[in-house]
């Protein structure tokens, strides 16, 4: 996967601005309160939207529209072709449209001698250079004025400096001049408005009027999922779309146009396997879907990779699962590798589509109706299976020297085909001894005298036979707070799996996990990942009571301390703090998916007193991501480079984390890179400073 | 109607508005409105203006020289355009317009410069409570194409290198005229 260092560059300096507007823009209204609203009105809407459609239809019709239903791409571009030559229009003004990409519109006119003309400054760009859009709001984002000037000289036969106010003048000369010859005009829609006929078009240049009014045949190439019952709800729509888009509270041009004025207007409504979309009661949600880009401007990847990278037409997450059913499974086989499972995105999606979540679904989709990746399905069979495989995988390792654990606890580099693997960070050995084996020798002997009663711990892989440290600092850290501490020996969670999309092996390993957890006792984890499989994934894929009475037992560490051990906690540090400033990195899942971000940064806050420093950009992934540094090592590094970058700049002398996968990715990073910084799973830095008493 | 907004109404549409990138000016009677667009262009020396059928209406008897709207080319030409809204948003400093006929939402959009005239009893808290009156015009059957536009600052476009530039294919001036007093 290439990245591009300018793509990169552009997107890093659009969202900077971008996060702080679109924060500014939901200020006065409450975000999770509408998105819900919308979610909600949008999703009844998609249940009724056969019914809704003809509303629109007959309402539309009673304007004076002609309304045509285009079952694919190909019947809606042989449909707007008719509509030239039956008008005898020879050129097509486009205002932008992402289903007009979705049909492939362009390359078919011009294959038919019809001539597309694009209207939207990025768009028109975009058009001139022979290439695509590489985002849906900011389709020209990859460019320089200085390659904008030249591709409009290249155009105009003249030099056009590279002046931004230039460049727009040119647009806007060129358009006028062309413009009220114009035959036909083509724009999309927003939304549609079922009880009064009426489109919705949210625009910010003005072409959308242009082409929409001037020119006497008006074609609004849509699709079918976006009638909305009432204008109440598209006025909902209204609120969240720019906001969610630009940071803007409203775009410059909103317009509702209810049949046509002096032209001829075609409205014609794509389907191409949207209703098989429709009829998937897990997949459904895709198309609440209002195509605001919010969810790219938060992804991690999308941000390194672009359009170009990271899209087959739609882009990223949410394009995938689109691609999926408009283009086809095998077309979203690639794009659905390239997703964190970060969960970002699902934070600001305006429509509460739960993103992540179904790109794991779709994986287990693609799983069962493709084939599977070979070598993934080994390598879970071994991990899963049997837990006790691993131990003496790791056993042998030690005894040949396979792979030797240095004193700091690195491995070796690792041989030549593998560097990709561990040339930007430092990959741990496996520990001598097991989590559990030591867990054994150093607690069960002293036997037990905590009053408070019974806690268990479930280590998960990472601390089980890398971090051992962590599990038993957390141990000592309950214990002093007078928990007597017992773990739950079961293997893996089956996380890995069920996010490969392997959910025999995940369900396999997921009803081990359970049978062995058997109790009333609370469960203390410190991977917020094995966490995610014990409260969602694990139910979802066994769904049932005893599912959801295990999940309501899990507490992350440290939302179990901060929030019910706050006092204790507080009496046990006796006013003792770090030493040296100490910084925060988010975990995806801790913060994410269980929502316990805050708890996490309020105990490293209750450690490091004064001298806590945020860490710019804390909450985007540091690119462990389980599998995906695998399958992904270059994204992975530039991930981890952004990460190591902002912990340099920060000026920390610790680094505290919440998960044994950002430890395994930020201390290798920092190893590598020779950065004299200590990182540490949040537990160990309590059970220092409790340890201090004794 | 009422000529009483509530100085707050006005003055959130005001501030709103003038952060959408428009210009705000406030009149006390539509004759000052007319005196106000007479001197604008002379300052800016505009000869060729055009005014909507609706904001004609509004302002009486405009001594202004008018251009021909039949015909879409000289639309293009003019300097200025010279439209009146219906309603405005307080919340988001937008005009709303009701348009009888398409070729006026072009008065607002062709032309570099728009004035956009605006009484002030018509401003409303938020886009919601002209649900009934939105869907009213919409609903429309006798006349062809009802169409709302609503209208928040000048074009705009982000489109290179995420730098805002104002007045890409509409105009790159929108001036507020605000009359507060009631229509005598």
């Amino acid at each position: 996967m290439r990245i591009d260092s300018r793509v990169r560059a552009a997107l890093q300096g659009f969202t900077a601005n971008y996060y702080v507007n679109r924060a500014k823009s939901f200020q006065e209204c409450d975000f999770e309160k509408l998105r819900e609203q919308f979610a909600q009105v949008r999703g009844r809407a998609l249940e009724r939207n056969s019914e809704l459609l003809d509303q629109f239809q007959k309402n539309a019709e009673a304007h004076g529209s002609r309304v045509l239903r285009a079952r694919d791409g190909d019947e809606a571009n042989n449909m707007i072709l008719d509509i030239m030559k039956k008008h005898g229009a020879k050129k097509l003004f486009k205002s932008k449209s992402m289903v007009s990409e979705e049909t492939r519109l362009n390359e078919f006119l011009l294959a038919h001698g019809i001539e597309p003309r694009e209207t939207d400054l990025g768009e028109w760009i975009v058009q001139l250079r022979s290439e695509r859009p590489t985002h849906m709001v900011l389709p020209a984002i990859h460019l320089t004025r200085r390659e904008v000037a030249e591709v409009f000289s290249a155009r105009l036969g003249r030099e056009v400096p590279s002046e931004l106010a230039s460049l727009v003048q040119v647009a806007r000369e060129e358009l006028r001049r062309e413009i009220f010859e114009a035959e036909a005009g083509l724009t999309g829609a927003n939304a549609l408005v079922a009880e009064n006929g009426a489109m919705m078009m949210i625009t910010n240049e003005g072409n959308g009027r242009l082409v929409s009014t001037v020119p006497p045949v008006h074609i609004v190439l849509t699709s079918i999922e976006k009638v909305l019952p009432t204008m109440n709800d598209a006025l909902l729509m209204l609120r969240l779309l720019p906001r969610s888009a630009t940071g803007q509270t409203i775009t410059s041009y909103v317009s509702f146009l209810a049949g046509p004025h002096r032209q001829s207007q075609y409205i014609i409504l794509l389907d191409n396997h949207r209703s098989e979309l429709l009829a998937e009661p897990v997949f459904r949600q895709v198309l609440r879907c209002v195509k605001c880009s919010a969810c790219l401007n938060f992804c991690p990847v999308y941000l390194l990779l672009g359009g170009a990278g990271y899209a087959h037409i739609y882009m990223g997450g949410i394009g995938t699962l689109l691609t999926a059913w408009l283009h086809g499974l095998r077309e979203s086989r690639e794009m659905a590798n390239l997703c964190l499972g970060c969960h970002r995105c699902e934070q600001v999606c305006p429509a509460k589509i739960k993103i992540a979540d179904l790109v794991i679904d779709l994986r287990q989709r693609l799983n069962q109706e493709l084939d599977k990746p070979a070598l993934k399905s080994i390598a879970f069979d071994v991990l899963i299976s049997e837990p006790q495989r691993l131990e003496r995988i790791f056993a042998v390792s030690h005894s040949t020297a396979l792979i030797s654990r240095s004193r700091d606890g690195f491995a070796r580099k690792l041989p030549r085909p593998f560097r990709r693997y561990d040339h930007f960070r430092s990959l741990p050995g496996p520990s001598a001894k097991s989590f559990s084996r030591v867990f054994g020798e150093e607690f069960s002997a002293a036997g037990q005298k905590g009053d408070r009663g019974m806690l268990k711990i479930y280590a998960g892989c990472l601390v089980e036979h890398f971090y051992p440290e962590t599990g038993i600092a957390s141990a000592k850290v309950l214990r002093k707070l007078g928990w007597q501490v017992e773990i739950i020996e079961a293997g893996c969670c089956g996380f890995p799996a069920a996010a490969s999309g392997f959910s025999d092996a995940a369900k396999k390993a997921f009803a081990r996990l359970m049978e062995n957890a058997a109790g009333d006792e609370s469960i203390i984890t410190f991977c917020p990942t094995c966490t995610t499989m014990l409260t969602h994934l694990g139910p979802k894929l066994l769904p049932g009571g005893e599912a959801e009475a295990l999940a309501k037992r899990v507490f992350p560490f440290s939302r179990f301390i901060f929030e019910r051990e706050h006092e204790a906690l507080k009496q046990l540090l006796e006013g003792r703090k770090l030493d040296g400033k100490t910084t925060w990195h988010d975990s995806c899942h801790q913060k994410y998916m269980l929502q316990a971000g805050e708890a996490s940064r309020g105990l490293l806050k209750m450690l490091a007193g004064g001298d806590f420093v945020e860490l710019p950009g804390a909450d985007s992934c540091c690119g462990f991501a389980g599998t995906f540094s695998l399958d992904h090592p270059e994204i992975s590094e530039a991930l981890l480079a952004e990460k190591l970058e902002a912990i340099r700049k920060s000026g920390a002398q610790t680094v505290a984390v919440d998960c044994p996968g950002c430890l395994l990715q930020i201390r290798g990073g920092c190893h590598r890179q020779k950065l004299k910084v200590r990182v540490r799973h949040i537990a160990e830095l309590a059970a220092e400073l409790c340890a201090e008493k004794d | 109607m009422s000529g009483n907004p509530g100085p707050e109404l006005l003055e959130q549409f005001s501030s709103r508005a003038a952060a959408m990138g428009a210009e705000l000016v406030v009149v006390p009677r539509l004759a000052e409105a007319s005196a106000f667009i007479e001197s604008f262009c002379t300052k800016q020396s505009l000869k060729k203006v055009l005014i909507s059928p609706q904001a004609r209406k509004l302002l009486g008897g405009s001594k202004l020289p008018l251009l021909d709207t039949e015909n879409l080319k000289n639309l293009d030409e003019a300097e200025l355009g010279i439209v009146a809204a219906d309603y405005g948003i307080a919340e988001t400093g937008t005009l709303v317009h009701f348009h009888e006929h398409d070729l006026e939402k072009l008065v607002g959009v062709l032309p570099l410069t728009c004035i956009s005239v605006l009484e002030a009893g018509k401003i409303v808290r938020s886009l919601e409570e002209l649900v009934p009156e939105i869907n009213e015009q919409l609903g429309r059957t006798g006349l062809p194409g009802p169409q709302v536009s609503l209208v928040s600052g000048p074009s705009r476009t982000a489109d290179i290198e995420c730098r805002l530039c104002i007045g890409v294919h509409g105009p790159a001036r929108l001036v507020i005229l605000v009359v507060e007093g009631a229509r005598e």
